[in-house]
């Protein structure tokens, strides 16, 4: 086992609901995340957001990041982030979808640069920033490219810094592992970890629906899900059905988790959850 | 063998020689067919050719030809002009039922029109242009307004989540974003200036210009004459076409990558 100790809360989730037209599609959901910390070593953390296709999570997603704010009539409920816990505004999280959209129209360097300057106003420092993360992402032979002459892992990556460029740590991925082989399975996983380890307060929260792959980065499990009634049926609006403390059980930060017995367990575990929502 | 049937192959790719030779084939039949036989009345290339060098020798073609082209170009600019603000202000809710209704403008006859325009007209130039501008302007609105509302949700949230800012979404989206778009649909309705041109020169034939100049060959039944006017039209609008293209790959050049990628 790992010494590690949690601190404060970095981001908060309380009652959130969201209707749409006559559809109850979320219903107060409450969640957190605390702020890790391991001695002597930077440890970000990555929260995997799991659930059934369908079931409202690209909905939490986008409240989640503010795309859909709270308006107190069919979006309710707050959302807090940073040590200061403030309330979330579109920016402040950084979203990158699943077909990572770019602007086409500019450059790799370009791209990034648009995005930099939210945050970085002194040009020569900005220029460090880019190129500096070019060079992490193996992306600085791309930077006078374009997005069209990319590969989809280079999208990727691109889409990734030019979140890290302008948001405050918190970044959400929307199926990051979608149509992937297993062999980039693996790279996109180890990019995921090694973002997140970037800095002490970097929170992914990856949503997918691949169990396994998620399972195998998350220091935290979240599973969406909806109650049923006596007669088992399904009660609109989903919620955080089941919260797992992948640290806890000593199932976090370990390299090759995947071919553990006790990963194996858990997975099965999560499997058999899936039939339940 | 096999090259015949790849040329009839769906999607089949063909090197370029044997491109050339086919096109090289293709025209030839159409001209074959065009001298041997065209009913006697459509003229044949070679008084085509005759003619042509009678108009432009003498008959003003080169003059009337400028003439014309400097009116199209006027016309486009303004159109062009008009139609951007029309277009982009359909991103604003006020102005969308005007976006709607100057699109839809394109199903009213010009003839019907030109007695307004007139009425609204101080000289015989300024009515060509009015209704040149009328004409190209309710296509190319058309045409920007199907490539605004073709930024996607993820597209536009994307940008959200950059800039906050709805103006820089927009400003980055749609105006920087989609601007080789724009610049095609101009270059696609800049055809219908064509098309239009006759009618607008036959309204105020004093001015000249190619399409009153075709209206009067047209009178006296010179039909060598309309076919040399005609062949220089299509010609000169394949050398703007060719230029647009210059000035998009120019002016944008992440505009076809994707698509030679295909």
């Amino acid at each position: 086992m790992y010494s590690y100790e949690k601190k404060d809360v970095i981001l908060k989730v309380e009652n959130v609901s969201l209707t749409l037209g006559d559809s109850q599609i979320l219903k107060d959901i409450n969640v957190e995340i605390k702020d890790v910390v391991r001695p002597g070593i930077t440890q970000g953390q990555i929260i995997g957001f799991l659930g059934p296709s369908g079931i409202g999570k690209t909905k939490f997603f986008e409240m989640l990041s503010g795309i859909i704010p709270i308006n107190n009539k069919n979006a309710l409920g707050k959302v807090s982030i940073g040590t200061n816990l403030e309330p979330v505004k579109i920016g402040s999280i950084g979203v990158i979808q699943q077909n990572y959209p770019l602007f086409e129209h500019r450059t790799i360097y370009g791209n990034l640069d648009v995005s930099a300057k939210i945050k970085y106003k002194d040009k020569k420092e900005r220029e460090e920033r880019i190129l500096d993360i070019l060079k992490r992402f193996d992306l600085d032979k791309k930077k006078t490219s374009y997005p069209s002459e990319l590969s989809g892992g280079q999208r990727q990556r691109v889409a990734i810094a030019q979140q890290i460029l302008c948001s405050n740590n918190f970044l959400l991925m929307d199926e990051p592992f979608s149509g992937l082989d297993p062999l980039m399975i693996k790279k996109v996983s180890n990019l995921i970890v090694e973002v997140a380890n970037m800095h002490e307060l970097n929170t992914i929260i990856v949503v997918s629906h691949d169990i396994l792959s998620t399972a195998a980065i998350a220091d935290t499990i979240w599973v969406m899900g909806r109650d049923r009634n006596e007669k088992g049926e399904i009660i609109p609006g989903a919620k955080i059905k089941h919260e797992f403390d992948l640290i806890e059980k000593g199932l976090a930060w370990r390299p090759n988790i995947e071919s553990t017995p006790e990963f194996h367990r858990f997975y099965d575990e999560l499997r058999n959850l899936f039939t339940t929502l | 063998m096999k090259k015949i049937i790849d040329l009839f192959t769906p999607n089949k790719k063909i090197d370029k020689s044997t491109f050339l030779i086919m096109a090289f084939g293709q025209l030839l039949f159409v001209l074959c067919v065009w001298i041997f036989m065209a009913p006697d009345l459509i003229p044949r290339p070679l008084g085509i050719l005759k003619a042509w060098a009678n108009l432009a020798s003498t008959g003003g073609l080169i003059q009337d030809l400028y003439i014309s082209l400097k009116l199209c170009f006027h016309a486009l600019l303004i159109s062009v002009f008009v139609s951007v603000i029309i277009a982009y202000s359909t991103l604003l809710p006020f102005f969308r039922p005007m976006g709607f209704i100057a699109s839809k403008a394109r199903f009213l006859p010009m003839i019907g029109l030109s007695f307004v325009f007139t009425l609204l007209s101080t000289t015989g130039y300024d009515l060509k242009i009015k209704l040149l501008v009328f004409g190209m302007s309710v296509f190319i609105v058309e045409s920007m307004i199907k490539i605004i509302q073709s930024v996607t949700d993820n597209e536009y949230n994307h940008a959200r989540t950059i800039f906050g800012n709805e103006w820089k979404v927009v400003y980055e989206r749609v105006v920087l974003g989609k601007a080789h778009e724009i610049l095609s649909a101009v270059k696609q309705n800049f055809a219908i200036v064509w098309t239009m041109l006759t009618f607008a020169e036959g309204l105020v034939r004093s001015d000249g210009g190619v399409g009153a100049m075709m209206l009067n060959e047209n009178k006296h039944l010179q039909l060598d004459s309309v076919f040399a006017i005609q062949m220089s039209l299509f010609f000169v609008g394949i050398l703007i076409d060719y230029l647009f293209g210059l000035l998009r790959s120019t002016l944008f050049p992440y505009a076809d990558l994707s698509i030679k990628k295909r």
